[in-house]
């Protein structure tokens, strides 16, 4: 059998029980048009959130932890002359751990990293007071904006006073609780480690990762690391302040900063977590609506081709009484279902635009990649749907079908 | 020639198995008119509709021309069908919905035949049966009589081997029956056609090469 003679059998056919057909359109049209505006909708509402995750940004700590009894600055001490600090006065420390430095290179190195959106270095220091009592000192980037601010002290913590300069020294911010326990304002004079510091601000941190008593500049600190070291390392730091591209790429920003770092440890609030779980939640539940939506347009066709196949049956059964084999009936119901499927979800697409254009949701938009995921998930949906009637079409014998008023 | 051999046909009606035909035996020969005649309920349309390949028989095998017939393969039967049978029915199964020059067609479409030459053998055989000025209308806008001469055109333009008729003529006025019996005689005998027919009086035993009861026995051959 000719093709074109099947298609004109079928177009026939089609235009034939217009009211059928046009129903049997108008489903697959909804369903295309189903599939555009909520792809359109998905998008927009995807990019929002990926905005809001992105702004909110995630952020970590990298340390590399050292052994209690290591002395870190024993490769600094002239040869012959190691004066290594006591047991447990180890001065770089990080959440109750003593850590090691850090290679000088580091920063530069994770700040290539493309998951990675800001790094800062930072040395947090464990000092004896006077009095005896262990406080921490955090000697931070105060030109940097983004991996300081979230990971310890900001401008936006300041409670009196201001925040640390750039390029100026001798200058700390204190610790609200421990401005309070020493009984110190802005204005007030300390000593760290022997040397004079002025009090410029009081800031609460909240519940930052790298916390400390006392924040001063990065090189205020390390000057008071160096003061006693014979052979003192350039850029110390034992701590990076990390700032990850986006909710997304935490995950590949800690592994890859993990690997960048042999034998380091990550410290991070997991904060990142339920954001982008909510948006995997949400990502989820878009795809089930979708497959929910996809299904419910698969059973319509399923069922207006199994109610076209029964009024048809005895007609069907006439066509094998002139010799149609069940292939040809079965291209022939195959390809009334592909026109119907190509010409509703084509009209389902221009409908799916149409309302788009008028939708509430903020920059929602279908370009041609909904069309061209509507077109063939409706038209695969539809052939798929006729199966079932071809195949019972294709095994009835032409006598049963005769039999049928 | 058509030869059935054992051939048993039954039925499920209401829960149970029906016998309609048991253990046949049957040889109708070629090129001639064989009529197939019993009371109703024997089987006649029955066993021309497994001579037909339109259903199969439960137990027995059916030949033509000395080959058994695939019967059960449905596939092959239509393809078997469209090569060398026509049928013709006694309530016509003309497609509703299809004009009475498509219902021609769709006998013709499946072979691969050009548009041209279908259309002209359609309007030459709507043209002998008078019926050429109809072939725009559909079945229902005829009266019953022209429904089975535009029956009769789809089965004649097929040019087929064999045509096996059901009460060709039992729903139609005489005039109208007469040239239906006429179209196929001349069938048979200038075509070298074979015409099996089954009918329980309403086509004339006289017209018959043989005559084959299902209740019984050949009576004439």
């Amino acid at each position: 059998m000719r093709f074109s003679d099947l298609t004109r059998c079928a177009a026939r056919e089609l235009f034939r029980r217009r009211a059928r057909s046009a129903a049997l359109a108008a489903g697959f049209a909804l369903a295309a048009a189903g599939v555009v505006v909520f792809s359109g909708v998905w998008q927009a509402s995807r990019q929002d959130s990926d905005k809001i995750l992105a702004g909110t940004g995630t952020h970590f700590i990298t340390f590399r932890p050292a052994a209690a009894q290591d002395c870190i600055v024993a490769a600094h001490c002239p040869p012959g002359q190691m004066n290594c600090p006591p047991q447990g006065a180890h001065p770089f420390w990080f959440n109750g751990t003593p850590t090691q430095l850090l290679p000088p290179d580091l920063v530069a190195k994770v700040s290539t990293l493309s998951s990675v959106r800001d790094v800062s270095p930072c040395l947090l220091m464990r000092l004896t007071h006077r009095s005896g009592n262990p406080y921490l000192v955090a000697g931070l980037d105060a030109s940097n904006a983004t991996a300081v601010r979230t990971t310890s002290c900001a401008a936006t913590d300041i409670l009196s006073g201001e925040f640390l300069k750039p390029g100026e020294s001798h200058q700390a911010v204190l610790e609200e609780s421990y401005a309070k326990s020493q009984n110190l304002t802005t204005g007030s004079g300390i000593e760290i480690a022997g040397q004079p510091f002025r009090v410029i601000g009081v800031a609460n941190t909240g519940a930052r990762p790298a916390k400390a008593d006392v924040y001063v500049t990065l090189q205020d600190a390390r000057n008071i690391a160096y003061a006693g070291m014979y052979n003192p390392p350039a850029d110390m730091t034992n701590l990076l302040l990390v700032e990850a591209k986006d909710a997304t790429s935490h995950e590949r920003a800690m592994s890859e900063v993990k690997a960048a770092l042999a034998g380091s440890t990550i410290t991070s609030y997991n904060c990142y977590l339920p954001a982008a779980q909510v948006m995997g939640i949400n990502q989820q539940t878009g795809k089930l609506l979708l497959a929910a939506a996809g299904l419910a347009a698969f059973l319509v066709a399923l069922k207006s081709q199994w109610a076209g196949l029964i009024e048809r049956r005895r007609e069907i059964a006439i066509l094998k009484v002139l010799g149609w084999t069940p292939g040809m009936l079965a291209r022939l119901i195959f390809l009334e279902a592909l026109l119907l499927a190509l010409a509703g979800s084509v009209l389902g697409c221009v409908l799916g635009q149409a309302i788009l254009s008028f939708t509430p949701v903020h920059g929602a938009a279908a370009g041609l990649s909904a069309w061209a995921m509507a077109i063939p998930l409706v038209v695969a949906g539809a052939l798929l749907a006729a199966v079932l009637p071809v195949w019972h079409a294709a095994r009835q014998w032409p006598a049963n079908g005769l039999r049928m008023q | 020639m058509f030869e059935a051999r054992g051939i048993s046909k039954s039925f499920r009606v209401a829960g149970r198995d029906v016998p309609v035909l048991k253990d046949l035996h049957c040889k109708l020969p070629s090129r001639s008119v064989s009529l197939i005649t019993g009371r109703s309920g024997e089987g006649k349309s029955t066993l021309l509709s497994l001579l037909a390949g339109l259903d199969f028989p439960d137990a027995g095998e059916l030949l033509f021309q000395g080959d058994v017939m695939p019967s059960s393969a449905m596939g092959r039967m239509a393809d078997w069908r469209r090569n060398r049978v026509g049928v013709l029915f006694q309530h016509f199964n003309l497609l509703p919905s299809w004009t009475i020059l498509q219902n021609i067609e769709a006998a013709l479409i499946t072979g691969g035949m050009g548009c041209a030459e279908r259309l002209l053998r359609s309007h030459d055989w709507l043209k002998r049966v008078g019926l050429d000025h109809r072939h725009d209308h559909l079945p229902s806008q005829l009266s019953v009589g022209q429904q089975q001469l535009a029956a009769l055109a789809r089965v004649m333009a097929a040019e087929p081997q064999v045509i096996l008729a059901d009460e060709p003529c039992a729903d139609v006025d005489p005039e109208t029956g007469e040239a239906i019996q006429r179209h196929l005689l001349e069938f048979v005998r200038a075509g070298n056609g074979t015409l099996v027919v089954a009918s329980h009086g309403t086509f004339p035993q006289e017209l018959a090469d043989c005559v084959f009861q299902l209740s019984g026995h050949p009576i004439d051959s």
